[in-house]
């Protein structure tokens, strides 16, 4: 029985400080969108269906900031562009016509993709993008609503140092995979180029640059040891 | 309307991309390699999506250039534990815990 839930545990240690972090940034989302004064229903039906944070809240300030709608909805989907990178990497963990396939499908994100690739085996990565989208989702939508009905009274995310969380905790789930001199190699290579290209392009756009990276490890489809 | 608009373009045009990747990824029967090289490409994404956060001002839309070094310096040490595989929830701490001084100094 216990190494049946070896996994699980293991996933779930990680998680644990994940569903804290993405709380209180969620509150903060439905917060900023109540107090600005947005439709009540626009924070909360954007987090159900669209479920990428960093595309709400550039959607979400350019509308309040009067860039328009056309512009605003364009500059989430280029952030989102990265997504179908990570649904073309775990695609084969998600394998199969069936209906939870799709559903999971929905619930693909950093914090997912990056828990999956953590191991190699398709049953830790099923599981990873599982349990990780579900307890994402649910602290996401309900911090939302949470957010919406605290409003104004919530505390200044920039005040507590919240901004910063978002990112310090996306490089902790991505660290393991970083013990792969290769891909050490492509990773750096990569924020490189964003560090070079962000003042030049629209956001969202530098991460897809980014996998110019790929060419600082000229063999790529060698055999590379692989780390557990 | 606009944000009717907004929030419809963004589901369904996210749902697509989303769709597309996980479609395209069963379609084409990955070889063992070819799925090392994506898993590789995803992790170099993930990479670059940690360090434009960590630059960009997202509060105040695409035009704002200007780094918060407050974050910079947080984030900064969060990755320096995380390297020394410390565990998540001090990488959170720190990233919070230096970000708000560091805001708070005047930085």
């Amino acid at each position: 029985m216990r190494t049946l839930y070896k996994t699980e545990r293991e996933l779930l240690r990680q998680l644990g400080p994940v569903c804290v972090a993405y709380t209180l940034v969620g509150m903060s989302f439905g917060a900023v969108a109540a107090s600005a004064g947005v439709p009540l229903y626009v924070p909360i039906v954007s987090s159900l269906t669209v479920f990428a944070g960093s595309a709400q809240f550039a959607a979400l300030g350019i509308v309040l900031g009067g860039g328009g709608m056309i512009v605003a909805t364009l500059t989430g989907l280029v952030i989102n562009a990265r997504l179908m990178g990570y649904g073309f990497a775990v695609s084969r963990a998600l394998a199969g016509p069936s209906l939870k396939a799709l559903l999971l499908t929905h619930l693909i994100s950093d914090v997912n993709t990056a828990l999956a690739l953590q191991g190699h085996g398709r049953r830790w990565r099923r599981k990873a993008l599982c349990l990780g989208g579900v307890l994402i989702f649910i602290v996401w939508n309900v911090a939302t609503v949470a957010g919406v009905i605290v409003g104004r009274h919530l505390a200044d995310m920039q005040a507590l140092g919240l901004d910063a969380v978002l990112p310090a905790i996306l490089f902790g789930l991505v660290r393991p995979a970083l013990n792969d001199a290769a891909t050490r190699r492509a990773c750096l290579a990569g924020a490189l180029i964003v560090l070079i290209t962000r003042p030049w392009l629209p956001p969202g756009l530098p991460v897809i640059v980014s996998l110019l990276g790929l060419l600082a490890v000229p063999r790529l489809l060698r055999d590379r040891r692989s780390t557990p | 309307m606009t944000w009717m608009v907004v929030v419809a373009g963004l589901a369904v045009g996210t749902l697509v991309l989303r769709f597309a990747g996980v479609f395209l990824g069963s379609r084409l029967g990955l070889s063992p390699q070819a799925e090392r090289g994506l898993a590789l490409a995803a992790t170099v994404m993930l990479c670059a999506l940690v360090v434009s956060t960590t630059l960009s001002s997202a509060e105040s839309g695409p035009s704002a250039s200007h780094v918060h070094l407050a974050r910079l310096g947080g984030v900064g040490c969060a990755g320096l534990l995380a390297w020394r595989n410390a565990p998540l929830w001090l990488v959170v701490v720190a990233a919070a815990v230096v970000t708000a001084g560091l805001r708070w100094a005047g930085l």
